[in-house]
This record gives C-alpha cells, sequence and structure tokens, in this order.
C-alpha cells in the first residue's frame, strides 16, 4: 500500500512536469514567431560588412535598423538604402542603394567591362541598385537590375558606431 | 466564441511562421504544369509546398517543381518546374541557341509550353532568391492526391555542371 502510494505521487510529479514542459514549449515557440513575425515584416537588425558602401557606412561592423513595409507594400524610390537577397548567392544579403526604379532610363558610362555608353529602361517589377563606393562594390552595373521581390528592408536608422538617421534622399545616390 | 478567438490570435503569429518557414499549402492556376498539376479542367489543385529545401539548406535541384515569385510582378506567384541551374548551358527553343546561366540563376520551364509564361518566353534566367519552396504532394481534390515527382528533360541540358566547388568569389564581402 505505501508502494501504490508513492507511485502515484510520483505519477502526479511526472503528469505536473510533462503539463509545465508542454507550457513552456509553447510559449517559447508562440515568442520565437512573434520575433520572426515582426522582424519579417516588420523591422529588423543588420550587420553591415564590406567596403561597397562607403562612406555612408564603414564596413567594419555597423549595425542598421531596417524596415520591410515599404519594400513589400510601399513604393522604393531612388535614393533608398535596401538590404536584398544578394543575386549571385541567394544564401547571403547585401546591401546597396536604389539608384532607379522600374520605367527609368539607366546610363552606363564605359568602364572596365566595356568601352561604350549603354543605356538601359529598368524593367517592370525591377530596381536598379548600386554601393555608394563606386569603385569597390559588385552591383546592378555587373548583375543587372534586381527584381524587387529580392528587397527585403529599406534602411532607416543607424545604430552603431554613430548612432543617426540614414539619409535616403535622391540627393545621396552617388553618380561617380 | 471569445476564448476560441484569443487562442487564434495567441497562435496567428505561429501559423505564419509556419507557413513562411516550413510548410504551407496553395491553390494552383492555370494550365501551365498541366497535365502534372491541373489535370483536371473543372477542379484546381491543391499542393503542399516545403521550404525547407530552399529557406534552409538552399538546395535547388533540377526537376524540382518550384514556387516562386514573378520577377516581373513581386506579389505574383508562379509554379514552374527548374530545368537548368546556375553554370548550365540550355537550349533555348524559343530562340533556337544555346543559353549559359548565370551564377545564382536558374532556368524554369512549365510542363506544358503552350500555356506556359517561363524562361522561354519572357522572363530567361530567373534568380534563385525568388524560389520560395517546392511542390512536394496534390493534397486535394482526392482522386488527384499523389506525390509530384522531380522530373527534367535532360535533352535540353548541354552541359550540365556537375555542381562541384563554387567559382572562387573574388568579390566576396563587397
Amino acid at each position: 500500500m505505501a508502494a501504490g502510494a508513492s507511485w502515484s505521487r510520483y505519477q502526479q510529479r511526472i503528469n505536473s512536469w510533462i503539463t509545465a514542459a508542454t507550457e513552456n514549449t509553447s510559449l517559447f515557440l508562440h515568442t520565437l514567431s512573434c520575433f520572426y513575425v515582426f522582424s519579417r515584416y516588420g523591422l529588423f537588425v543588420s550587420k553591415v560588412t564590406g567596403p561597397s558602401m562607403l562612406p555612408t557606412f564603414g564596413g567594419q561592423g555597423d549595425f542598421v535598423i531596417a524596415e520591410a513595409v515599404t519594400p513589400m507594400w510601399g513604393q522604393l524610390k531612388p535614393g533608398d538604402v535596401v538590404i536584398c537577397t544578394r543575386p549571385v548567392d541567394p544564401a547571403e544579403s547585401i546591401i546597396k542603394r536604389v539608384v532607379a526604379v522600374e520605367g527609368e532610363e539607366v546610363v552606363l558610362y564605359p568602364d572596365r567591362e566595356s568601352s561604350e555608353v549603354r543605356r538601359l529602361t529598368v524593367p517592370p517589377g525591377h530596381v536598379w541598385i548600386q554601393g555608394d563606393n563606386l569603385t569597390q562594390s559588385l552591383d546592378s552595373r555587373q548583375y543587372g537590375p534586381v527584381p524587387k521581390a529580392l528587397v527585403r528592408g529599406r534602411v532607416v536608422f543607424q545604430v552603431f558606431p554613430k548612432p543617426g538617421w540614414v539619409d535616403n534622399s535622391i540627393e545621396a545616390v552617388r553618380r561617380w | 466564441m471569445g476564448g476560441f478567438l484569443r487562442q487564434l490570435v495567441y497562435w496567428l503569429p505561429a501559423g505564419i511562421a509556419l507557413t513562411d518557414t516550413v510548410v504551407s499549402v496553395l491553390l494552383v492556376d492555370g494550365q501551365s504544369m498541366w497535365p502534372t498539376l491541373n489535370e483536371d479542367p473543372y477542379f484546381a489543385d491543391l499542393v503542399l509546398v516545403e521550404k525547407i529545401s530552399y529557406k534552409w539548406n538552399h538546395k535547388y535541384q533540377r526537376g524540382d517543381v518550384a514556387v516562386l515569385w514573378a520577377p516581373d510582378q513581386p506579389h505574383q506567384q508562379l509554379v514552374k518546374r527548374i530545368i537548368a541551374l546556375e553554370h548550365d548551358i540550355v537550349w533555348d527553343s524559343d530562340r533556337g541557341k544555346p543559353t549559359k546561366i548565370p551564377q545564382g540563376q536558374c532556368w524554369l520551364e512549365g510542363d506544358n509550353p503552350e500555356a506556359s509564361g517561363d524562361s522561354r518566353n519572357m522572363y530567361g534566367p530567373v534568380h534563385l532568391g525568388l524560389l520560395e519552396g517546392r511542390v512536394t504532394h496534390v493534397i486535394w481534390p482526392p482522386w488527384r492526391i499523389s506525390s509530384v515527382r522531380r522530373w527534367y528533360p535532360a535533352d535540353r541540358l548541354i552541359v550540365e555542371d556537375s555542381g562541384g566547388a563554387r567559382a572562387l568569389k573574388d568579390h566576396e564581402g563587397i
């Protein structure tokens, strides 16, 4: 009889452990999902590496905040700094500036790729992106216009090293 | 009733996270993948789409039936089959010449060439980043329940890159 009583106590403890574990797992999954939805459809933090956006971003570990609302439901405009899936490698991300949107004409001056002036119109559903550091940036000048569905966020605020709003105006577009 | 609604709101983010990152369903529209999908002219197929291969593993395979965002309309989804991957050379039947697929892109075609806008006649090579998920099964209507097989016309590929080491990225970090 003593054995029976302690077995049922043991069962009770297992049951309450299972209930607690289930509740905690459910809360954990719920919290994780909220984080996911918030960062995928709202705001997310990203780290900038590489020299392609000098002098706007140092590329030594700048942290920025980007919003996903404009690329998804609004209109991107020339001057916007955006974070995109890398066109040549879908596993990575890049940060560049929108220079032209669909319907606008882009003029490509002679560079190391070709020796003539080329003009092209940005096709529907695409944007033309370039790094601010034109001499050290792999961008639309090399891989062409980028489909808008690859754009994940528009950078609005720099957190580190110098906190401040990011200049997304058309005057910030580097042309040379 | 209030309790049910509260439960629904509580689990909504989890539902969104699940359909975005793991698995979702899609009602297929149009005849571009006939007879693989929408074979029955009166009943649109409902398919199961898994997101793990593309979003987590970035593993794209020739012959996959993929759901992707249209290059020219960022809010429109398409369902096509992957015929060729980056670095492959594919025979472009519409232009009558071989095309090399650039890095990071792929060549897609619908199984029904007459009713499909795809890489041949509309988009050319498509960025792999646009691929959202892989169609694995047809789950409705009941007489169409089956798995969707990986298949591709090997005769269309002139040179198939064996998928070995990737070219050194000399622009790493740029």
